[in-house]
């Protein structure tokens, strides 16, 4: 019977389990099988195994908004949003409340400033308790880092990269002047301590302050002050980046967003041409080359009639509030975009838009209330990441 | 024994952990991979082949399956796929399913390996642990203390 199959034959079964859920659930059975599929040598066979058959299924992802009104140095106005609600996410995995810093009764305390993959930082707002946490809000990991060198600021521009045995948490506190070099603070696993690190670019720019960091593929990106170029650093190689200018757009650009699609990184940009307005997506081809190839080049207007923003649509007035908000990591040509309160999907290939449901925009979150906004994105992979462990 | 038939097919005698003795063309008792592996070391021109961790119940089943799969070709992919299908429904069981699958294993069939082991995943998908352990008499050997630490552990998997 089952009772007499070994590790390795049990192993056979299970791996060909449809989702991480399922075989996270089966952990329950009994001690063999909570120790099968506990350890790593499992959560790679079936790592390989879906790489290899399922590679077309998608992926649940989500993504989190931060927005806030600055009101002065130290005040601000904040909200965290959740967008994207696949089934998957009505778990109590976004409930950052299993963190130490968390108090009862408070969620809006504690926030995502940064993500990776499926492993958030996160930090609360309470001035008592601010230490960074690297999490996994899945199954319920964290690790707290040590107090950072420089002056606590909320709006710090912010960073995670994993890097398999190790990570790296960025942060760059200041705004720095138009400068040929700026000053990061690396947060190291391996050595469980933060350093100061001077990186040198190929040329004079404005870094910027409070800029929303995209991890992908082994480097982080942000945008440059002046949105003109992107920022692309590679912390496990610290002391210089690689500046790429972004595709010029004449006159009413909207909205840029850096997102990523099988290993490459994407640009998605909205652009109000007349009474129209398209979307474009760019595929960088080579951070040396500082290519981008245009993907799509898509006009929105003709595929909204009878669509649920239509009405809003006609509006000529609100044209222009349309925002972009992410790619979708698992689908090439998915784009996700918000009107107001909501937030809605648009295939680039089918020309089909729909509104995502779910989404939890239950404010409006551009316009005149926010003055930014954030996004964190939670891409789920075969197998929950593990947070390298701190060295002590 | 080695004899050939009239179609010149080389014939070889496996014999079962219970003695029973079944008599194949060698090109179907070669999609196992470990009797290929005996025939190739020359074991098999004395006398039969043992499988002394095989009963003959099982042997006659997977003797079936390397039939089917031997003398089909790539076009019949359809056919041989309802055929599966139906070969893993009689042994419907999962006490069957087990042994067919330790011997595939031990006579490194992959096919069928594959075949037995996405059928016992297909029967635990949608269950819940209780219910798997029901379903093939698994002893649930977590005290309750240790069982609320793993589904705590575990929570969003069991929303």
């Amino acid at each position: 019977s089952i009772n007499d199959l070994d590790d390795s034959l049990l192993t056979e079964i299970l791996q060909r389990l449809p989702t991480t859920r399922e075989a996270h659930a089966c952990k329950l059975v009994s001690k063999q099988w909570y120790s099968l599929i506990s350890s790593t040598h499992f959560a790679s066979r079936f790592v390989d195994y879906h790489g290899k058959h399922f590679s077309m299924e998608p992926k649940p992802f989500a993504s989190i908004f931060n927005c806030w009104k600055d009101m002065g140095e130290t005040k601000f106005d904040l909200v965290h949003h959740i967008a994207f609600e696949d089934r998957f996410f009505k778990s109590s995995g976004f409930d950052l409340s299993f963190l130490p810093c968390s108090r009862a009764g408070h969620p809006e305390d504690t926030l995502v400033f940064a993500s990776y993959q499926d492993l958030f930082l996160c930090c609360s707002l309470r001035f008592d308790h601010r230490v960074y946490y690297v999490c996994n809000p899945l199954t319920l990991q964290w690790v707290a880092l040590p107090p950072f060198p420089e002056k606590y600021k909320v709006f710090a521009t912010i960073g995670l990269l994993c890097g398999g045995s190790s990570f790296r948490v960025m942060r760059i506190p200041d705004d720095q002047s138009y400068s040929k070099s700026f000053t990061v603070e690396l947060f190291c696993s391996e050595i469980n301590e933060w350093r100061k690190e001077v990186v040198v670019a190929p040329h004079k720019f404005h870094l910027g302050d409070g800029l929303n960091v995209f991890s992908w593929d082994g480097m982080m990106h942000w945008f440059t002050k002046d949105s003109n170029e992107m920022v692309a650093y590679d912390p496990y190689y610290p002391d210089k980046c690689h500046l790429i200018d972004l595709p010029r757009v004449e006159e009413g650009l909207l909205s840029t967003r850096v997102g990523g699609y099988e290993g490459g990184v994407r640009l998605l940009q909205l652009v109000a041409i007349g009474l129209d307005c398209c979307v474009r997506i760019w595929d960088l081809m080579c951070y040396e080359a500082e290519e981008w190839i245009m993907a799509f080049d898509v006009s929105l207007c003709p595929l909204l009639h009878d669509s649920l923003v239509s009405s809003y649509w006609r509006c000529s007035s609100q044209r222009l509030k349309i925002q972009a908000l992410a790619l979708d990591p698992n689908d090439q040509n998915m784009v996700y975009l918000a009107y107001g309160t909501s937030v809605f999907s648009c295939n680039l290939q089918t020309k089909e838009v729909n509104s995502v449901s779910g989404a939890r925009l239950n404010v409006t979150i551009f316009g005149s209330k926010w003055d930014s906004y954030n996004v964190h994105q939670f891409v789920l992979p075969w197998w929950p990441t593990t947070i390298p462990e701190l060295c002590s | 024994m080695s004899i050939t038939t009239e179609n010149n097919e080389k014939m070889i005698t496996l014999m079962s952990s219970d003695g029973e003795e079944f008599v194949v063309e060698e090109a179907v008792a070669a999609q196992s991979q470990t009797i290929k592996h005996l025939i190739e070391d020359g074991c098999s021109t004395e006398g039969s082949i043992p499988l002394p961790n095989v009963t003959g119940r099982v042997l006659s089943e997977v003797i079936q399956y390397c039939k089917k799969h031997s003398s089909s070709d790539d076009k019949e992919e359809k056919e041989l796929e309802a055929w599966d299908a139906e070969f893993v429904k009689a042994a419907d069981d999962h006490v069957a399913l087990t042994d067919l699958m330790m011997a595939a294993n031990f006579l490194d069939i992959k096919g069928l390996l594959d075949l037995v082991a996405q059928t016992l995943a297909n029967m635990i998908t949608g269950k819940s642990p209780e219910e798997v352990r029901r379903m093939w008499n698994i002893k649930n050997d977590f005290t309750p203390e240790e069982a609320e630490k793993v589904r705590k552990e575990n929570q969003w998997a069991f929303e």
